[in-house]
């Protein structure tokens, strides 16, 4: 017969484990049990159970350690090859960059260039024009922005400018 | 003093130091994997490959799964490496790991299974496990496959939170207060679930309890 201080199947379960439920003092618990036969009867019944439970042993081959190594580093990112592919991204980045801004600038320069010297000799006095008449010919194209930003095209007005005295 | 209190002085201050030893030694080899040393990880995961992986199997029941779940633990520990302050043991962030991994691997093939109604069970067993060995005895290795058997088919019947905390209880050894901590829950949480766990175990295995 259970009595009303007899422990209850989670206290059983909790001693059978070394643990005790909130509120229950395990020394009083094992006092109980030492005294009750009723409860020692379940807990005996309970640990036929838990003690005839078969082991769970996984039989792993002894290689298996270094099997799961190889594996995990198989999957794991490859430093080595990380630099390098990045070296080459950037190097590609940096090879498109130099190529589509340097392209178009050397174009306008080249473009300025036959501009300024167009400008110049219209600017020059006419004994000049028997020279190079064609240089006359050519339509006035207005300074362009482009130009006065490259500061070495200026320079090389300015000694064009001091060379032919204007 | 005794000499003999002496010695289980020593003896207790010798496994104490040998511990201490095995966490310095772990924290110089964390330092080395995280300067770069791949090798050092090869060694890292060498030594915990046959817990993990036996944790797994016990969660889990299928070799394979098992296999998986502990890979998948290791490369999550080498993504957590740089972060990885060493104030738990690798040891305890890979069980944390692989409990959760397979607690999650479960409640998907559950639904999986509700959704589907695949006959994919706990009835279902890793041939490797059921696997005769010739040197044992046979009567005795076929009993023993036998009870493996309905064991892991009474573990199938647990929630699978259940299953992990009686696994890591009755398996493994751990505190209801290690296991609450791992599986970030209340301790009073633990003791509800392992015994109704024990509960379902009993009633299911119900030859166990013969005399």
């Amino acid at each position: 017969m259970i009595k009303r201080t007899c422990l209850n199947d989670q206290d059983l379960t909790l001693l059978h484990y070394d643990e005790t439920s909130i509120g229950l003092d395990p020394d009083d618990a094992r006092r109980h049990l030492a005294e009750c036969a009723a409860c020692r009867a379940r807990q005996l019944s309970l640990e036929r159970v838990l003690h005839g439970l078969p082991r769970l042993d996984p039989d792993l081959d002894p290689h298996h350690a270094t099997r799961m190594a190889a594996r995990v580093k198989d999957c794991l990112p490859r430093r080595r090859s990380f630099l390098p592919a990045m070296t080459t991204v950037m190097t590609a980045a940096i090879a498109v960059l130099v190529v589509t801004n340097w392209a178009p600038q050397r174009q306008a320069s080249h473009n300025s260039s036959a501009n300024q010297q167009a400008t110049v000799q219209q600017e020059m006095p006419q004994a000049n024009a028997q020279q190079k008449p064609q240089a006359t010919a050519q339509p006035e194209t207005p300074p362009e922005v482009d130009l006065l930003e490259n500061l070495e095209l200026l320079k090389e007005l300015d000694t064009l400018s001091e060379i032919t005295g204007v | 003093m005794s000499s003999a209190e002496a010695a289980v002085i020593d003896r207790n201050f010798a496994g104490r130091y040998a511990r201490d030893m095995d966490k310095v030694q772990e924290r110089i080899l964390l330092e080395q994997i995280r300067s770069g040393d791949e090798a050092g990880f090869e060694i890292l995961v060498k030594q915990h490959a046959d817990r993990v992986t036996g944790l797994a199997w016990r969660l889990l029941g299928h070799r394979q799964e098992a296999e998986d779940i502990a890979q998948e633990a290791f490369l999550r520990l080498h993504r957590a490496l740089p972060e990885f302050r060493g104030d738990s043991r690798v040891s305890t962030w890979l069980y944390r790991t692989v409990t959760r991994l397979a607690i999650d691997f479960m409640r998907r093939e559950r639904l999986k299974r509700r959704l589907f109604f695949s006959r994919r069970d706990e009835d279902d067993f890793d041939p490797v496990d059921l696997a005769s060995d010739p040197r044992d005895n046979p009567e005795r290795d076929l009993n023993g496959k036998q009870a493996v058997r309905r064991l892991r088919q009474a573990l199938g019947r647990l929630s699978p939170r259940q299953r992990a905390i009686f696994t890591l209880r009755h398996y493994e050894g751990m505190s209801l207060r290690d296991i609450a901590e791992l599986l970030d829950i209340e301790e009073g949480t633990v003791k509800t679930h392992l015994h109704r766990a024990v509960t379902v175990l009993r009633s299911e295995l119900t030859e166990f309890q013969e005399d």
